[in-house]
């Protein structure tokens, strides 16, 4: 029986999460996590980044109750729960190396959930069925966790999870112990699933390609704080500063840093090497008057055109790698080392002498001391 | 193919060939070299362990004279007077009762002790030092600081109980037919149970704590997670520690001789120290020899039986 077909086990009413002054300190100091607001709507698919050690997982715990905040407040569906014990929060939680009970046959593992919320055995027989279908490990039912292949226990425990129906799904980097091949099988699988099931679901990941590819919205976090909370284009064509800029897309973001002059309509930018005028348009938004004269320039490798003839900056090719499709070219200039991102048949020979363009519209301006993109996005 | 040269030529010698092929695998050759360098150690276990172990079995089928150390087969008659008397079903019946009854003791208190600590709090080193304390301490140590303690005319157990008043006169703990057994259950599991906690919590803080995170988004109360995730996971190490303390308690002589000697009156005279009685201060030793046989015996079949009903080896990591 092909999975679309196969029974519906039933729908979660997800519901918003809303945390709220949200703060964690572990020890005395700069607290491990600081979130002033993050609304996430019913049923969205949300996905938090940044680097190891931000508090992705401290968050993801304080949602799920399994660690007390130390100040704020969390809402689901508009009740707050701090209070409740992770117990009788109606969440559910993937973890990294899965927790999958091991002494436990993989039916076990699933009705766990269900058992010690008093549902009855045949309710749960029917609902263990319809969860292992949809995840095809219904040939596997009476196996233990060991005798399962990583991508059967990564099955066995979003089953577990899906299974209570929860308000609230947290996923804390559920795809980083598989290969390539079942990750970007199971990229799809799990963003099928989550419209299937419907619940608000919070992921975890450090792959970007991840983040872009299954999310509504994504959280970039940086030393507890959210940097940017939007969807995955905005915050890849609007990054609101130097650091989303640089944590987001892959090879990272150009930048060079230099100074501003003029305002209102245009300005122009003076680096090493390299004098540029750039209207409002050319930044794909309204550059914001009066900002300091301290900017850094940030342009994409796929937006940095290579020119033998003339461009906006001279410079020099260092490196040329041939990714599958395209090559990334690594270049020297009096204003920096720059990477850009060219189909593969570019003839390039590292110590070619050529010329940089910038494509206009795709320059991004930042304060060099606020790290703020000083631009705002065109409405 | 060229059948008929070959084959008379291999003719010849196929015993030899045979043997040059089975050498030629290195598989088989490897074995050989295995097999011929655990030699010495066959040979001096059969030398230490095996030989005056069978030497001891096959004792029970002799009576040994007192001074000449005369043998005499008598076949199974020491087995005989043995079964048929009433001292040994006495010192089973005592010895299961001490055996079973520290057990259980010990069990409930090193579990106990270990989910404590295994608790996070301050201090924690200090304490899991001092809970090991009494196995450290050796056993002669042990027993005549508790003989001291619950000696009837100075022992602080008894005068305390006394000037509290919950007793009129100062009590024999060992020496009370009634309450010597159970004094030494006690005294016993005072000195092992770190045994049990040790081992209990060795295996604690080795299950992942997101087993518990788990149990607990799926709903489970501390209570329900003792019982679905800490116990079975504990399983095989319960399982081995209830057959090692089985097994030393079954055989414990140490500590019932120097509290008791198996008084007062037979009322401690547990399977080895009436071995020891038999053996040693009646010099009968085929018949000391047949008591240990049969103690071998029972030990045995018991615990063929429970491997049989736990299957240790299935523990589910
Ligand atoms: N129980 C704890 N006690 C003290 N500090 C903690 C504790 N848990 C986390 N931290 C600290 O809080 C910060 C955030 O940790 P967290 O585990 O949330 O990071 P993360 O974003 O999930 O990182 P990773 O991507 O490596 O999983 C870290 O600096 C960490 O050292
Ligand atoms: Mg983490």
């Amino acid at each position: 029986m092909p999975a679309e077909h196969a029974p519906s086990f039933g729908r979660s009413n997800g519901s918003e999460l809303r945390l709220d002054r949200l703060v964690k300190r572990f020890s005395r100091g700069e607290p491990a996590v600081q979130i002033d607001e993050l609304r996430i709507r019913a049923g969205e698919f949300v996905t938090l980044v940044g680097p190891s050690g931000c508090g992705k997982t401290t968050t993801m715990r304080m949602i799920a109750g399994l660690e007390d905040p130390s100040e704020g407040e969390i809402y689901f569906g508009g009740k707050p729960v701090v209070d409740l014990s992770v117990q009788r929060r109606n969440v559910a939680m993937v973890f990294q190396n899965y927790a999958l009970y091991p002494h436990m046959r993989v039916s076990e593992n699933l009705e766990y959930g269900l058992k010690k919320r008093g549902v009855p055995r045949a309710e749960r027989e029917v609902r263990v069925l319809a969860v292992a279908r949809m995840l095809r490990i219904d040939g596997m039912l009476d196996r233990r966790p060991r005798q399962l292949s990583g991508g059967e226990q990564q099955r066995v425990a979003l089953g577990r999870a899906i299974i209570r129906t929860p308000e609230v799904l947290l996923l804390d980097e559920p795809l980083s112990n598989l290969d390539a091949k079942l990750r970007t099988f199971m990229r799809a699988e799990l963003v099928k699933l989550q419209r299937q099931v419907g619940c608000t679901t919070v992921f975890v990941t450090h792959d970007q390609l991840e983040a872009m590819t299954m999310s509504d919205r994504i959280a970039v976090m940086r030393s507890g704080r959210i940097q940017q909370f939007d969807t995955p284009q905005d915050i890849y064509n609007h990054p609101a500063n130097l650091f989303v800029a640089g944590f987001i897309g892959s090879p990272p973001m150009n930048f060079i840093a230099g100074t501003a002059e003029g305002g209102g309509g245009g300005c122009t930018f003076r680096a090493q090497g390299l004098q540029l005028h750039v209207s409002d348009a050319d930044c794909g938004g309204r550059l914001r008057p009066g900002d300091g004269r301290q900017v850094t320039l940030g342009i994409r490798p796929e937006h940095v055109g290579l020119d033998g003839g003339s461009g906006d900056l001279a410079a020099v090719v260092s490196v040329v790698e041939l990714i599958g499709a395209e090559k990334y070219v690594f270049l020297e200039s009096e204003a920096g080392e720059l990477i850009a991102r060219t189909n593969a048949d570019a003839r390039l020979q590292p110590g070619d002498r050529l010329f940089c363009r910038f494509q206009r519209g795709k320059i991004r301006m930042f304060d060099s001391t606020t790290e703020r993109a000083c631009v705002e996005p065109l409405a | 193919m060229d059948a008929g040269g070959g084959s008379t030529s291999v003719r010849g010698n196929r015993g030899a060939g045979r043997l040059a092929r089975f050498w030629a695998r290195r598989g088989n050759r490897t074995a050989v070299v295995g097999a011929l360098l655990l030699l010495p150690v066959v040979a001096a276990f059969i030398l230490v362990i095996a030989g005056p172990l069978a030497r001891g079995v096959i004792l029970g089928f002799y009576r040994v004279q007192q001074i000449t150390m005369n043998t005499r087969f008598v076949g199974l008659g020491n087995f005989e007077r043995v079964l048929g008397g009433t001292q040994f079903w006495n010192a089973l019946w005592i010895t299961l009762q001490y055996t079973v009854g520290g057990l259980v003791l010990q069990m409930v208190l090193g579990v106990g002790v270990a989910l404590l600590l295994n608790q996070h709090f301050h201090g924690r080193a200090l304490a899991r030092s001092l809970a090991i304390f009494p196995y450290l301490l050796p056993i002669v140590v042990a027993t005549t600081v508790w003989k001291w303690l619950l000696n009837p005319n100075y022992g602080i157990f008894n005068t305390m109980l006394t000037d509290v008043g919950l007793i009129s006169q100062p009590i024999g703990w060992f020496s009370e037919p009634d309450l010597a057994l159970g004094s030494v259950i006690l005294v016993s599991t005072w000195r092992v149970f770190p045994f049990v906690v040790i081992a209990i919590l060795g295996r604690l803080q080795n299950i992942p704590r997101q087993l518990y995170d788990a149990a607990a988004t799926d709903g489970a109360s501390a209570w329900s997670q003792f019982w679905d995730i800490t116990l079975p996971q504990l399983r095989s190490v319960l399982i081995i520690t209830v057959f090692l303390r089985f097994i030393w308690d079954f055989n414990d002589f140490n500590t019932i001789a120097l509290l008791t000697g198996g008084g007062p009156a037979e009322a401690t005279l547990t399977l080895p120290v009436l071995i020891y009685q038999l053996g040693f201060g009646q010099h009968q030793l085929g018949l000391a020899a047949a008591v240990a046989d049969l103690t071998l015996i029972l030990l045995s079949v018991l615990f063929v039986l429970y491997f049989w009903m736990t299957k240790p080896l299935g523990d589910q990591r």
